[in-house]
């Protein structure tokens, strides 16, 4: 707590006489932002409120819409439900061979999501080393919704899994270590102290994620392939009419960005919330 | 000027045996990968279909597993055996060094697959780009382009 004053403290101190490197920094934001914010900015621009929402009444807008949120969510809930807890155990035990794993676990967010589909393809496809036996309990993954969201949770995974294992690290280990003198088990210091405390990065975690899986494109294209209602998701829908209509493509983009953005957003207020509660307590 | 002509044939896995014939597409639990809509491979397909009987079109169509942006993404859902079938040129099977098959479309169903190229008017470098033509129509590169698998133009 003394640290963190000195630091606010000598913060406050540079602030007060901003220099040239204040000046240079701000550039550097204002470029970075520029650049970041002018194709989605183009998006809008050359889309009507009226293509927007006509793009609405083409059906296989709809249906990649509605595909894009049914598969991202049990995407994303595989990942919580399997990422929290190895994220947890990842944060707060050291054990051989740690950091081989969080390397490997983390090994997909450099892959090029084509590479992520032809591996993913090589490993559960008709033809992949667990081809056969995924054939023989009859699991038919390529080409399907459920290679859909294999593909999504193969890519967005480390995203959570990267951002709750630093969460969890964060949380401070006398807060644990006060459940467990207090007699709360291992499971219940994790359900009731540190995922509460970890919340707002678990949140992070989760929207980049969600935001992540809401844009694959490469590797459902390459493992599941592309149909209507049943795998094509919005962006192989925006690609497939990006081909024939650029307006419809257009206006579908932009309607994925409102929902992606929305997205992020109410994660981030609700992490909010949650932060100013972990002030308070 | 058109430089070389293709077919439209269905690509099978090489050790498959399902599909021996178009009719045999038309099979329930039959699993097909065709171009989508706006791409040329997919609306050759759908030329090849409209001149197939309608049940049978239909048939064919419920068997379609996925729409590829390209032909690349038919020919590599053969290979891999993630379909039974998909729609692709002659010269795409011939590039899989044998890991796909190929079933005749028959010739009433064949759309015309033609190749073109041409000089761009007012280029700065008219000489070179008609000796590129050129070079496509005969000599080398016609030969290159038969030793791919493409036809001669105009059959």
């Amino acid at each position: 707590v003394i640290g963190g004053g000195r630091v606010a403290g000598a913060l406050q101190a540079r602030t007060r006489r901003p220099g040239w490197f204040v000046v240079a920094l701000a550039g550097a934001l204002t470029v970075a932002l520029a650049f970041l914010v002018v194709p989605v900015v183009a998006i809008f621009a050359a889309t009507s409120p009226a293509e927007l929402l006509s793009s609405l009444d083409d059906p296989a807008a709809t249906d990649a819409l509605l595909l894009s949120l049914e598969t991202t969510t049990i995407a994303i809930a595989i990942i919580l439900a399997v990422g929290t807890p190895a994220a947890y155990l990842l944060a707060t035990r050291s054990f051989p061979g740690r950091s081989l794993v969080l390397t490997l676990v983390e090994l997909p967010l450099v892959l090029p999501p084509a590479v992520a589909g032809i591996g993913l393809l090589a490993a559960f496809g008709p033809a992949g080393i667990l081809g056969g036996p995924l054939d023989g309990l009859h699991i038919r993954l390529v080409l399907e919704k459920a290679g859909v969201v294999v593909a999504l949770v193969f890519v967005a995974a480390p995203f959570y899994l990267r951002q709750a294992q630093a969460a969890f690290a964060a949380v401070d280990v006398r807060w644990l270590e006060a459940s467990r003198t207090l007699g709360v088990g291992e499971a219940g210091t994790f359900a009731r102290i540190a995922i509460p405390a970890a919340r707002p990065g678990l949140l992070a975690g989760l929207a980049l994620a969600w935001g992540r899986a809401l844009g694959e494109f490469g590797a459902t294209l390459i493992f599941a392939g592309s149909f209507r209602g049943i795998t094509q998701t919005t962006p192989l829908a925006i690609y497939d009419q990006f081909a024939s209509d650029l307006t419809g493509a257009l206006a579908l983009s932009a309607v994925l960005v409102i929902v992606s953005g929305a997205l992020l957003l109410s994660v981030k207020l609700a992490g909010g919330t949650g932060e100013r509660l972990g002030a308070a307590r | 000027v058109v430089f070389t002509d293709n077919r439209l044939v269905i690509a099978v896995p090489a050790a498959s045996s399902r599909i021996r014939s178009l009719a045999d597409l038309a099979r329930p639990g039959i699993r097909i990968a065709m171009g989508s809509d706006g791409v040329p491979v997919g609306s050759y397909t759908r030329k090849v279909l409209s001149r197939l009987p309608a049940a049978q079109r239909r048939a064919i169509l419920d068997n379609v597993r996925s729409e590829e942006p390209d032909v690349g993404g038919v020919i590599a859902k053969v290979t891999q055996k993630a379909v039974d079938a998909g729609f692709v040129y002659a010269t795409d099977v011939a590039a899989t060094s044998g890991k796909a098959a190929q079933v005749a479309v028959p010739d009433n169903l064949q759309p015309r697959v033609s190749y073109a190229v041409a000089v761009v008017k007012g280029t700065r470098h008219a000489e070179q780009a008609s000796a590129f033509v050129e070079g496509l129509l005969s000599g080398r590169g016609r030969q290159e382009l038969r030793n791919a698998g493409f036809l001669p133009p105009g059959r």
